[in-house]
C-alpha cells in the first residue's frame, strides 16, 4: 500500500509540477535585459496596431515612424500588422474589455461607434491642441469618428469606388470622356450588349448602383429610413437594377461570383465597366501578372451619378483606447500622423489624405499614383459615408438580406424593403435605450 | 466470378470518382500556387496549362516572419497535444473506472460546455487569463487549449476505456499494482489505437487554430502559423497564389502525421484475446 502511496503522491507531484511550471514559464523572451521594463523606462514606447497592405506598411514602417522617431526621441513607436478581418474585431473587443490593448489602433470607420459605446476608446477631443489639429481634417470625415457628442478618432485616410471603364470599348464607340450618368452608361451597354460589372449584391458592391438609379437609405442624419428605404424611387431603383440582371445587362455571373472581373475589365470585349477602389492601381500596377499597360487600357472616372449619392466612403481613423498606458504620447503620434507632410507621404502607397491641405496639394503634385488617383478624389464629394452609429453593422446585414430576398429568392420588391425598412427603424430607435 | 468483377469494377469506379471529387479541390489549390500575382483565381483552363514553378513557396517562406510562426506553432501545438491527451486520458480514466458521487452530472456539465461556441467564451477567457497574468505567453495559450481539449477527450475516450476488461485491471491488483500502475500499464498501451487518433486530432485543432491565438498572443514575434498565413489576405484584395502556397506549407506536418498514423486508426478487436475464456 506504501507503494501505491507513493507513485499517487508522486503522480501528483509530477501533475503539479507540469501545470504550475507551463504557468509560471511566463519568459519567451530570449535576451530579457534588452526589453524595456515599467517604471526603469526613459522614453515612452507606444503601441499602434494598423491592418496596413504590403505597400502600406513598408512606408509607414521605414519612412513615418522613423521620421516620428527622429522629430520625438523620447517616444518609441512599436507598430504591429494585423488582417482586417471579424475575428479581428471581436479579438480588439475582447482585449479592449480586459484593458489589454494597444494605446493607437487603426480602424475602419464604421469600428469606432461600437467601440466608443462599449465605453472602449478615449476621447480624443479633451486633448488641449485638439481643435487646432482637427481643424485641418475634413470635416465630414471627422464626423464619422463622433459619437454621443465627442470624438473618438482623427481619420487617417479616405477612399471611395470609381467606375472603372474599358478603355477598348470606349474608343471603339468613339467616347472621349466616360459617361457621368448611369443612365448614359446603361443606354450605352444595352445598345451595344455590354456588361455593366456590378461584383455583388452585398451593400458594398452594391450600393452606388442603387444610388445611381435613384434609390435612397435614410434621411441626412439617419435617424429613420422609412419613406427612404421603402420609397417609390427606391423600389424603382431596384426594380430597375433588377430588370438589368435578369437581362443580362448588369454581370449575369454576379450571384455566382465567376466572372474575373479584375482582369477581364481590360481583356474582355464586353466588360464595359466595373466599380473598385484605388487599391485596384495600388496593387495591380505592382503585379508581376499583368503583362498591359493598365492605364491606357483601362480609364477611371467618378461612379456615374444619377441620385442622392454616387459611390461609397471607405476609410480609417486612428484611435486611442481608453487604458492605453502613454495617452499623452500616443496622441503626439496621432496627431503627427494627421499633419500634411506625413499625409503626403502616406500618398504615395495611394492612400488618399484626411487632412484637407494634402488633399488639395496631393492632386497637384507629381507622384506616380497622381496617375490614377485623381478620379477617386473626385468622387469623394458626391459619396455616402456611412453614419457614425454602433448599429451600423446590423443595418448593413439587414439590407443585404432584402437583397438576396429580391434577387436570389424573387421576392416582391415593394414588401421587402417596407419589411427591411422597419426593421432598420426599431434597430434606430433602440439606440436611444442603450 | 465474372458478376464478381464487374461488380468490383463498378464499386471501385465509384469509389475512385468520389475521390477524385474530393481531391480535385486540393489539386486545384496546388496547381494556383504555381501562379503570380493571383488576385483572383485563375480558370480552370489556365490552370491546367500551369507550368510548376515555386516561386510563391519561397516568397511565402521569406515573408512576414513565416518560418518563426511555423516553429512557434510547432512549439506551441507540441505541447498542448502532449498535455491535451494525457489530462484527458486521465480523466477518462476517472469517469470510466471509478465510481463517485454525481458523476453522471459532472460528465454531462462537461458536455453542456461543448455546446457552447468558442466566441462567446472568448472574453471571459481573455479576462481570466489577464488576470492570471497569462496574456502574450505560450502558458496562457496551452492552459486554454489543453482545458478546452479534456472534455472532447474525456467524451472520446470513456467509452473505449470502457470496453477493456476489467479483469485486466484485477491482474494489476493480485500483483499489488494500483490505480496508476493500472492506468500506465493497461489503460494507456490498450487505447493507443484511440489516443493515435485523438492525437491527429488534437494537433490539427490546435495547429489550425486562429482566433485564441489571435487574441492572447500580442507580440509579432510570438504568432502562430494561422495567424501568418491570413497576414497574406489584404483588406482589400487577396494574393490566392501566395494565401495557398502558405496553407499548403501549413499542411503538410498534418498530412504527414495522416499518412505515419493513418493504419493506428481506430482499430477495432484491438483487446481481444487479452483475457482467457
Amino acid at each position: 500500500m506504501a507503494a501505491v502511496v507513493r507513485r499517487r503522491l508522486l503522480a501528483g507531484i509530477v501533475l503539479a509540477a507540469m501545470t504550475l511550471g507551463g504557468c509560471m514559464n511566463n519568459s519567451i523572451i530570449d535576451v530579457p535585459e534588452a526589453v524595456q521594463r515599467i517604471g526603469d523606462e526613459k522614453e515612452k514606447r507606444i503601441v499602434i496596431w494598423h491592418t496596413y497592405s504590403d505597400e502600406e506598411t513598408m512606408i509607414f514602417e521605414q519612412a513615418v515612424i522613423p521620421a516620428f522617431e527622429a522629430e520625438y526621441p523620447d517616444i518609441v513607436v512599436e507598430s504591429v500588422r494585423q488582417t482586417h478581418n471579424q475575428e479581428y474585431h471581436s479579438a480588439l473587443l475582447a482585449r479592449a474589455s480586459a484593458g489589454k490593448t494597444p494605446d493607437i489602433i487603426r480602424m475602419d470607420y464604421t469600428w469606432i461607434p461600437g467601440f466608443a459605446q462599449r465605453g472602449l476608446l478615449h476621447a480624443v477631443d479633451s486633448f488641449p491642441d485638439y481643435e487646432n489639429v482637427s481643424s485641418q481634417l475634413q470635416g465630414r470625415m471627422l464626423d464619422t469618428n463622433r459619437y454621443k457628442g465627442h470624438v473618438y478618432g482623427l481619420p487617417l485616410n479616405i477612399t471611395t469606388k470609381a467606375a472603372l471603364y474599358n478603355a477598348r470599348l470606349l474608343e471603339k464607340q468613339g467616347i472621349a470622356e466616360p459617361p457621368s450618368s448611369f443612365s448614359e452608361v446603361i443606354s450605352l451597354a444595352e445598345s451595344n450588349d455590354y456588361i455593366i460589372g456590378m461584383s455583388g449584391i452585398e451593400l458594398w458592391n452594391s450600393i452606388p448602383y442603387f444610388f445611381s438609379l435613384g434609390g435612397r437609405l435614410a434621411d441626412s442624419g439617419f435617424t429613420k429610413t422609412d419613406g427612404y428605404f421603402n420609397s417609390p424611387e427606391s423600389v424603382a431603383a431596384m426594380e430597375e437594377l433588377l430588370r438589368l440582371f435578369r437581362d443580362g445587362v448588369i454581370n449575369p455571373w454576379m450571384l455566382e461570383g465567376s466572372a474575373d472581373l479584375w482582369s477581364e475589365i481590360y481583356t474582355s470585349s464586353r466588360l464595359l465597366t466595373i466599380d473598385e477602389g484605388p487599391w485596384y492601381y495600388s496593387i495591380l500596377l505592382n503585379s508581376s501578372s499583368v503583362d498591359v499597360n493598365l492605364l491606357q487600357r483601362t480609364t477611371v472616372a467618378p461612379f456615374p451619378g444619377g441620385g442622392e449619392y454616387r459611390s461609397i466612403i471607405g476609410g480609417e481613423s486612428l484611435v486611442m483606447t481608453k487604458d492605453a498606458r502613454n495617452k499623452p504620447e500616443a496622441w503626439t503620434f496621432m496627431s503627427w500622423m494627421t499633419r500634411k507632410e506625413t499625409q503626403l507621404k502616406l500618398m504615395e502607397a495611394g492612400l488618399i489624405p484626411a487632412n484637407s491641405e494634402a488633399f488639395e496639394e496631393g492632386r497637384s503634385l507629381s507622384l506616380p499614383v497622381n496617375s490614377y488617383l485623381n478620379p477617386f478624389m473626385d468622387g469623394i464629394k458626391d459619396a455616402f459615408y456611412r453614419p457614425a452609429i454602433p448599429e451600423w453593422n446590423e443595418i448593413e446585414q439587414l439590407y443585404d438580406a432584402a437583397m438576396e430576398d429580391i434577387f436570389i429568392r424573387g421576392r416582391d420588391i415593394e414588401e421587402t424593403l417596407n419589411e427591411a425598412s422597419g426593421r432598420m427603424d426599431a434597430l434606430l430607435k433602440s439606440r436611444g435605450n442603450i | 466470378m465474372k458478376t464478381s468483377f464487374i461488380n468490383k469494377f463498378i464499386v471501385y469506379a465509384v469509389i475512385i470518382a468520389g475521390a477524385l471529387l474530393f481531391v480535385f479541390p486540393f489539386i486545384y489549390m496546388i496547381l494556383t500556387t504555381f501562379f503570380q500575382g493571383t488576385n483572383t483565381l485563375p480558370k480552370p483552363d489556365q490552370v491546367f496549362s500551369v507550368k510548376v514553378n515555386f516561386s510563391n513557396y519561397v516568397t511565402v517562406w521569406n515573408k512576414n516572419n513565416f518560418v518563426n510562426y511555423f516553429m512557434n506553432s510547432v512549439i506551441v501545438t507540441s505541447v498542448a497535444m502532449v498535455g491535451s491527451l494525457f489530462l484527458g486520458a486521465l480523466t477518462a480514466y476517472g469517469f470510466a473506472r471509478f465510481t463517485f458521487p454525481g458523476k453522471e452530472l459532472v460528465f454531462r456539465i462537461f458536455l453542456l460546455t461543448m455546446f457552447i461556441p468558442g466566441v462567446i467564451n472568448i472574453i471571459p477567457q481573455f479576462v481570466i487569463i489577464k488576470d492570471m497574468g497569462l496574456v502574450n505567453t505560450y502558458s496562457g495559450l496551452w492552459l486554454v487549449y489543453i482545458a478546452g481539449g479534456v472534455i472532447g477527450n474525456v467524451f472520446f475516450l470513456r467509452g473505449f476505456f470502457e470496453s477493456i476488461p476489467k479483469e485486466l485491471e484485477e491482474s494489476v491488483l493480485i500483483d499489488g499494482g494500483g490505480s496508476w500502475r493500472i492506468f500506465w500499464n493497461i489503460y494507456l498501451p490498450q487505447s493507443l489505437p484511440a489516443l493515435g487518433t485523438l492525437a491527429i486530432f488534437i494537433f490539427q485543432g490546435t495547429w489550425e487554430e486562429y482566433f485564441l491565438a489571435l487574441t492572447l498572443i500580442k507580440s509579432e514575434a510570438m504568432r502562430t502559423l494561422p495567424i501568418a498565413i491570413l497576414m497574406f489576405n489584404d483588406k482589400y484584395s487577396t494574393n490566392y497564389g501566395q494565401v495557398f502556397a502558405a496553407s499548403i506549407i501549413a499542411l503538410l506536418p498534418v498530412i504527414l502525421l495522416y499518412v505515419t498514423f493513418q493504419k493506428k486508426f481506430v482499430q477495432s478487436g484491438f483487446n481481444e484475446g487479452g483475457v482467457k475464456g
